[in-house]
């Protein structure tokens, strides 16, 4: 059953139009936003907000012509090689390229990601809030890593035996501004299982963007993440596979792609907050399943109900595999109805990777 | 009494964008010339390692930072720390940098 809504109208606008509101208008107008926005993760997780947006860009259009219509914000600074997040600003919204590659290829990932929240989920920026991207290029001295620091996104420009610059990659641009999406819905706790998720959830994200960006079907795409940064002479295809976790690499200096598949496989570790970036695997390959057995789009239907499970306020910072998949099979349940083809897919995509739900 | 040793270090770092890529290096102070042990010696003491194990693991928000594992053996009394995140204290940073120059000296040959 869908929540009730006391201002149908206000049901149907995005957050970011309600905070304009609750911002100019008067005192009845924001009290009325106010309480609407105090129960809008009730509405995300009951119908997405990209049903809002759709909503919103229908009947409800003169509503939100005399508001602030949502834009992508970004700066870009050059650390020049030092590890200061604080470097100068180097290019701003509305300025020509720059010539350096690091920059203009961070400015333009990063609006492509934010055009993708924005057009799939009604999303306006990491926050939903209009959120300045804030991207920070040639970080530290043949730097291998590219990072989300709780504010920004950080890229080294790679020492060239692991990896090139690693703003060349959309997938890993869109992967760790997905991690910023990620602190402010979630949160999930970096650690352990809920950190495994946290970088699957970015990984499904660098995926969906890279697809959307090139209008890829499930089938089309290569379901890769970092296919543009390995070295020269490194024996991969990128950094990870979400189709076939594990498969990325196998190189003399990378070592072999370490990722499970399955939860037989699952690592027990205390490297990397618990083994993130390998069990992670687990969930991709479940995300992957659950988009090929449903076809089409991967964001269209697998994206929708992993973007409504990632809002849905009974989602705990602390959640395991299980509990995840779990609230992964009732919000497909809740948008598609209990046993439809979609929630179908999802519970046998779970089961297939050995996640009992 | 016994000799309680010269102090060692030793840091493992994990995490990063690249799944299961782990360095490790360590420092042991009697292997060191004078100047370099005394350094050695100088930066634990400013890190103030046992209070930072105290608090272990210490983590922050981000993703895809390196994890920092540390072990410290002063004179017989060994000290483990773990931080990751955007939750490097500042007065560990000399310490991890001192060490991740030696991983990269390592890895050089």
């Amino acid at each position: 059953m869908r929540p009730s809504c006391r201002h149908p109208v206000h049901c149907l606008v995005p957050d970011y139009v309600l905070r304009e509101v609750a911002k100019r208008g008067g005192d009845a107008q924001r009290e009325r936003a106010l309480d609407t926005l105090g129960r809008s993760t009730t509405l995300r997780s009951a119908r997405t907000q990209a049903e809002a947006r759709r909503a919103a860009i229908g009947p409800s259009r003169s509503a939100t012509a005399a508001l602030r219509i949502p834009k992508v914000n970004r700066i870009i600074r050059d650390a020049g090689g030092s590890e200061d997040l604080g470097a100068a600003v180097v290019r701003r919204e509305g300025d020509a390229d720059t010539g350096d590659p690091a920059v203009d290829e961070a400015f333009e990932y990063f609006g492509a990601t934010w055009d993708f929240f924005f057009e799939v989920f009604a999303r306006d920026s990491i926050d939903g809030a209009g959120m300045t991207l804030d991207g920070v290029v040639h970080y530290g001295r043949d730097f291998d890593n590219a990072f989300w620091d709780g504010d920004q996104m950080v890229f080294g420009d790679g020492s060239g035996r692991l990896f090139t610059r690693l703003t060349q990659s959309l997938s890993v641009c869109a992967h760790e501004l997905g991690h910023g999406v990620i602190q402010y819905d979630g949160p999930l706790v970096y650690q352990g299982e809920s950190g495994a998720l946290n970088e699957h959830i970015a990984d499904a994200f660098g995926a969906m963007v890279d697809q959307w960006h090139h209008d890829q079907t499930v089938e089309a795409a290569d379901w890769l993440v970092g296919k543009e940064i390995l070295g020269e002479g490194v024996q991969g295809k990128a950094l990870r596979s979400l189709k076939e976790p594990g498969t990325a690499y196998d190189d003399d200096l990378l070592g072999k792609d370490p990722q499970p598949a399955h939860m037989d496989d699952f690592v027990r570790t205390h490297d990397d907050n618990g083994g993130v970036h390998l069990n992670s695997g687990i969930p991709n390959r479940a995300f992957y399943e659950i988009a090929s057995r449903l076809g089409g789009y991967s964001w269209e239907h697998a994206g929708r109900v992993l973007y409504a499970t990632l809002g849905n306020p009974q989602l705990r910072p602390t959640v395991g595999f299980r509990r995840f998949a779990r609230l992964n099979l009732a919000v497909a349940n809740q948008l598609y109805g209990v046993a439809s083809r979609e929630a179908q897919a999802v519970e046998g995509a779970w089961e297939a990777v050995g996640v009992d739900l | 009494m016994a000799d309680p040793g010269p102090l060692s270090v030793t840091l493992r770092r994990s995490g990063g964008l690249l799944p299961g890529h782990v360095f490790e290096a360590s420092l042991d102070a009697g292997a060191l010339d004078a100047d370099e042990a005394v350094e050695l010696q100088r930066l634990v003491a400013a890190a103030n390692v046992p209070a930072l194990a105290a608090r272990s693991p210490i983590r922050g928000l981000g993703a895809d930072m390196y994890q920092y594992e540390l072990r410290v053996d002063d004179g017989g009394r060994c000290e483990r720390v773990v931080v990751s995140g955007a939750a490097v204290p500042e007065e560990l940073k000399p310490l991890i940098e001192r060490l991740e120059r030696e991983t990269r000296r390592q890895a050089h040959g």
